[in-house]
């Protein structure tokens, strides 16, 4: 059999392409039939479920990840100020010597003067609360300082709480009078802070550079 | 030119089988009956062919193919089987169980009687009762590789995928209905 012939038997078949279902019937499929299929609980595959785990930690991380990052610069009285509290609480507790927790609640000093600052024009209450913890961090850095071993720390502590007070007089002239106590109470927590250090310094007979970590000691008035 | 409009075309065709086969797969019915209309016809005359013409029973088994292939979609991985191939096993499947309950050759359905026959029509009807008659004369293997080659349109590699038939197979047996067509069809109208 030639190609021609085979073409024209192929062609002739074609026609055959115009038996088609009844429209009833067609529609009974789109309508009725579509609709009473049973329904079934969908199958996830394997790849689905471990992508869907993936995607949730994930999730989780850049939420978590996310809420940590914008409680670093909440206040006394906001939402995440909690959070921001549990994780220092948390930092304090795997710090693995007295210079470490000196060190932290130094730092967490800092960050309890930059919240008075903040807030020294709010409320007496919030403030208040926001000067005892600048207290209790002064104290949480001075709980060990007669027994630190590193003098360099404890200069620092003496430094610091030293730039806290003038910091603290500063704000305090501008405070208004329903602020003034607080930030009272905070400035003489740093002062006590300073005195504090000081005295371990001079105390410290074992530390031939003692007096290096005192700046300005022969001349007490121009370190301030 | 026509080869790669024809490839364009069928790769459109297989990825918008391929969302509708997802949303389908995850419970959508729209989407499934979506997908089922597109080849209903090509299911419904490889019965009504394959059938002995019979409008009923091809409508019968047509809706039992649309059953199954829901039921089984979950189930359906493409990785070298188009859809359209996978819903033409289903239905070949459901055809070779249910074959040996029904060999009576059926007379002109139905559905092919035209109510308007205006002369291209009746021109149409009689060229139809031809290869009719023709296509009774083969036999079911030869029936199945010619009704699927070239009415439907699958090429050997698909037919082999609905049927199991090994593609030398299918070749020899496409090249025994053509001939045997062509005795038919001379006979019948002289060539």
């Amino acid at each position: 059999m030639d190609f021609k012939e085979e073409q024209k038997i192929i062609n002739r078949l074609s026609i055959l392409q115009q038996v088609e279902p009844s429209p009833e019937f067609v529609a009974k499929i789109a309508g009725d039939l579509v609709y009473s299929l049973p329904t079934r609980p969908t199958i996830k595959s394997p790849i689905f479920t471990f992508g869907a785990a993936v995607l949730s930690v994930l999730f989780l991380f850049f939420v978590s990840g996310g809420l940590v990052y914008a409680s670093q610069n909440s206040l006394p009285g906001q939402l995440l100020y909690p959070l921001k509290k549990t994780l220092e609480t948390a930092q304090l507790r795997l710090a693995s010597n007295p210079e470490e927790k000196a060190r932290l609640h130094l730092r967490l000093a800092d960050e309890r003067l930059e919240e008075l600052q903040a807030l020294s024009g709010k409320q007496s209450k919030v403030l208040d609360k926001a000067s005892s913890a600048y207290e209790e961090e002064v104290n949480g850095a001075l709980e060990n300082v007669n027994n630190l071993d590193k003098e360099e720390i404890v200069g620092q502590l003496e430094e610091k709480f030293d730039q806290h007070s003038k910091v603290l007089e500063g704000v305090l002239e501008q405070a208004p009078a329903q602020a003034q106590s607080s930030l009272n109470k905070a400035l003489e927590a740093s002062q006590k802070g300073q005195s504090a250090a000081q005295e371990a310094l001079e105390k410290n007979p074992q530390n031939p550079n003692l007096e290096e970590h005192l700046p300005n000691k022969a001349n007490p008035s121009e370190r301030r | 030119m026509i080869d790669w409009l024809k490839s364009q075309f069928i790769e459109k065709e297989q990825a918008e089988d391929r969302i509708l086969v997802e949303k389908a797969k995850t419970g959508n019915r729209d989407a499934f009956g979506q997908l089922y209309l597109k080849y209903l016809a090509g299911i419904y005359r490889y019965f009504y062919f394959r059938m002995g013409q019979n409008r009923m029973q091809a409508e019968d088994m047509t809706e039992q193919v649309f059953f199954k292939a829901w039921s089984a979609l979950p189930a359906y991985q493409e990785k070298g089987l188009k859809f359209s191939s996978w819903l033409y096993r289903i239905a070949h499947n459901l055809l070779v169980d249910s074959y040996r309950k029904e060999t009576e050759v059926g007379k002109l359905s139905e559905s092919y009687r035209f109510e308007d026959k205006s002369l291209e029509k009746i021109v149409v009807e009689e060229e139809y009762v031809v290869l009719h008659k023709a296509i009774n004369t083969l036999t079911d293997d030869q029936k199945q590789i010619i009704l699927l080659k070239f009415v439907e349109g699958f090429n050997n590699k698909e037919i082999s995928d609905i049927t199991g038939k090994q593609e030398d197979s299918i070749r020899a047996l496409q090249y025994r209905a053509l001939v045997k067509l062509r005795e038919i069809l001379g006979k019948e109208n002289g060539f």
